[in-house]
């Protein structure tokens, strides 16, 4: 699965970034393969999203969710 | 002569307000509300982009 | 003094140097060069503060500037300044400055905050972990400041040399560099390894144990989840107009008008007449301006209090939720969320606004950004509209200068809409953004950023509107024949050939015309014409006993020259037309060209005249006047 299809309340491990422009950006704000992260919430209509990751919070959009690979873990 | 005072008084204040626009001017300055604003360091009204733009 | 946005490096450097800071450039670019000063112990010194990054990879001017100061400076101290309750993240910034071996003390700020979230930093396991000083400061207070001048006079940085990990962290930097893989996937590999010794340093001297659901998520369940946001979004606007507008704003500025425009001026006039001042001179102080500049600065309270709520918003960290529950909409406009961000700063400024869409991703965000903002209400706009609202919609001041706010809002979303999807046609934009916690906002730094956003104003008030006033004066009482009666000077000329244009609109008088044409100077002249062309100046004598200034100006034919809904349509047109010249410098060298000038005056006029003239109209045929 990826980051896109999280729910709200579920914690994920990333397991691979796929190539897109954002990708070193991403990796810079800590999304790590093997870095968990927790799906906060949603802004209205259900996109972007806010996660939590390494003890702080980062909204991202779906379109750019869906290129991080993710396992869930809880 | 009070004449000429209050009219020396208003052309020194408005040779200073030109240089002031014209400096500004000259140097790409504006002094408008928040003009110096756009990179405030950790704070500033609307927030901050959470990453430099790529390859800027 | 370098760190990652949002850890309170600011309120630490206004607490360290307080007033004495010198606020520069930093060469070739628009990006603010704070310096400060202080002393303790007989030592002197001087801080710098540095643009508040994520990382030094040179990808943007502030990254640049930050990577170039400490680099090419001999600096004897560089304090990084880390958000204990995010820690790991701000970590990053500092394991890329260990690696150009920068000489660190690494300051955890908001300890307290950390605490309370159960997160437990030994400050002696971390200055092990990574062998360069740290100290624990809670943002503002004496104790901290005292603490952190304390490290400054008395650490010796030449002791502290990078742990053993460290050490071995940059030998593995040095090794990928120099391989033989593609830069992107080296730049990859040594992100991973930078995290891979934070995770291993967060091992060694963190204890997350058990970090509970944090207070700023409780918040974020009502103010960023879902439909509920926007319409909290909404009241929370309007709150900020309610509190500028209703509660504390106008009541000082009607104070400020009554003692300007009145007092002052009956003053001056008694004082120059009796010293014997030529009747002409009295009439250029006076009407000219006194008045011009003084219906300028009545609107200060005004201002600061606006920026004052907005500094404070910005300071609580919900200024990234507004970009967050706002994406939705601006993504369907074809902008990003992200946009919002330099749009709220349009409502102090268009000009750092423009300036500020550089922070947008994709050149059609940009583009789009900055050919929108001066549509909204900036702060030289707002004394139009208080001014009209005042008096023409008196019960209802606030709503309407608030509904104003939403036309130019509901604008500059249909333009980029319109924009995006005819002259930007290119791929989609994107939308990565910190939340960060939220945070009581300190009040020395919120002053101090009102101070800072509002005295440019003030400086206006003194110089471009002071120049203007005078040539307003000049122009609309003399004509090329010599002395005229105003309805025969120049200004009555021009105003006249412009007011044509505004027959449909219901404000075809010349005065209207005069002030819109000199709007296009600075939108504070607006205002400044309006008051010397119908100003107390002339009418202040005989209207001694009627001390009140709305009745004043309510004598002076502003109130006959308009209707109400002429005077509505009149602050449409003011809302939306022709940004002032500086904002179309800007535009020029934001979106580089002088095309982009010509196309911005000429659409945005086109289009306020189009709207105001649909406003007069449709009020008209729905009865009203």
């Amino acid at each position: 699965m990826t980051l896109k299809d999280g729910k709200t309340g579920m914690t994920l491990k990333i397991v691979k970034i796929h190539e897109s422009d954002l990708k070193q950006r991403m990796m810079t704000m800590g999304l790590i393969p093997g870095t968990k992260v927790k799906v906060l919430r949603s802004a209205p209509l259900g996109d972007p999203i806010a996660i939590g990751v390494r003890s702080y919070n980062l909204a991202l959009r779906k379109a750019d969710a869906e290129n991080i690979e993710v396992q869930q873990v809880g | 002569m009070a004449t000429f005072i209050t009219g020396a008084i208003v052309a020194v204040g408005l040779y200073y307000a030109l240089r002031h626009v014209y400096r500004n001017f000259r140097m790409g300055r504006e002094d408008c509300c928040g003009g110096n604003c756009s990179a405030c360091s950790g704070h500033c009204m609307g927030g901050h982009a959470a990453l430099p733009k790529k390859g800027a | 003094m370098t760190g990652n946005p949002n850890t309170g490096k600011s309120t630490i450097f206004n607490e360290l140097t307080g007033a004495r800071q010198k606020i520069g450039n930093w060469p070739g670019v628009t990006v603010d060069k704070k310096v400060g000063y202080t002393r303790y112990k007989d030592r002197a010194i001087s801080i710098v503060d540095l643009p508040g990054t994520y990382s030094v990879n040179a990808r943007s001017p502030e990254e640049k500037i930050v990577i170039d100061y400490l680099m090419n400076n001999k600096l004897d101290l560089v304090m990084d300044v880390v958000d204990s309750s995010n820690i790991e993240r701000n970590l990053f910034l500092t394991v890329q400055l260990l690696e150009q071996g920068i000489p660190l003390l690494i300051d955890l700020n908001m300890q307290d905050d950390a605490a309370r979230r159960g997160i437990k930093i030994d400050v002696k396991k971390l200055e092990e972990a990574i062998g360069m000083p740290v100290v624990e400061t809670v943002g503002r207070s004496s104790k901290s400041t005292k603490k952190l001048l304390d490290v400054f006079t008395s650490t010796v940085m030449s002791q502290y040399h990078v742990s053993p990990q460290v050490q071995e962290h940059i030998d593995k930097v040095q090794a990928i560099k120099a391989g033989s893989q593609s830069e992107s996937d080296k730049e990859e590999a040594i992100i991973e390894a930078r995290y891979a010794l934070i995770d291993k340093i967060m091992a060694q001297a963190v204890d997350m144990g058990n970090v509970g659901q944090s207070k700023s998520e409780k918040i974020d369940h009502f103010l960023a989840n879902g439909f509920l946001a926007l319409p909290i979004f909404l009241l929370i606007l309007y709150a900020v107009f309610q509190i500028t507008f209703t509660w504390i704003g106008q009541p000082i500025a009607d104070f400020l008008d009554d003692a300007i425009n009145t007092d002052f001026v009956d003053f001056m006039t008694d004082f120059l007449t009796d010293a014997g001042v030529a009747d002409w001179m009295v009439s250029l102080v006076c009407d000219g301006i006194i008045s011009g500049v003084g219906a300028v600065l009545t609107f200060v309270p005004l201002i600061f209090v606006l920026f004052f709520c907005l500094s404070f918003l910005d300071g609580t960290g919900y200024m990234a939720r507004i970009a967050f529950i706002m994406d939705p909409i601006m993504r369907r406009c074809g902008l990003t969320g992200k946009g919002v961000m330099p749009l709220m700063m349009g409502f102090g400024c268009g000009v750092p606004a423009i300036m500020g869409a550089r922070a947008l991703d994709s050149e059609k965000d940009r583009m789009v950004s900055i050919l929108v903002t001066p549509f909204l209400t900036c702060g030289a706009k707002l004394p139009i509209m208080a001014l009209f609202a005042a008096m023409f919609f008196p019960d209802n001041a606030a709503n309407v200068v608030f509904a104003m706010y939403i036309i130019g809002m509901v604008m500059a979303i249909v333009v980029a809409k319109g924009l995006g999807s005819t002259i930007f046609k290119d791929k989609g934009s994107t939308f990565l953004l910190e939340l960060p916690p939220y945070r009581v906002p300190d009040m020395k730094t919120v002053l101090l950023e009102t101070w800072d956003k509002g005295k440019g104003y003030l400086i206006k008030a003194g110089t471009i509107i002071f120049a203007a006033s005078v040539l307003l004066w000049v122009m609309s009482n003399y004509n090329f024949s010599g002395p005229a009666e105003i309805e025969d000077s120049i200004l009555a000329t021009v105003g006249s050939w412009m007011s044509h244009l505004f027959v449909f609109q219901g404000f075809d008088t010349w005065e209207a015309g005069a002030a819109v044409l000199s709007g296009i100077m600075a939108k504070e002249t607006v205002v400044a014409t309006i008051g010397i062309l119908y100003g107390a100046g002339d009418v202040s004598t005989e209207a001694e006993d009627a001390a009140d200034t709305a009745t004043t100006m309510m004598q002076t034919g502003m109130a006959t020259a308009f209707t109400s809904l002429s005077a509505f349509a009149f602050m449409v047109f003011s809302q939306l037309y022709t940004p002032c010249v500086t904002a179309l410098g800007t535009i020029k060298k934001e979106a580089g060209g002088w095309k982009w000038v010509a196309f911005s005056a000429l659409y945005m006029f086109a289009i306020a005249w189009f709207v105001s003239l649909l406003v007069y109209q449709i009020g008209r045929l729905l009865g009203f006047e």
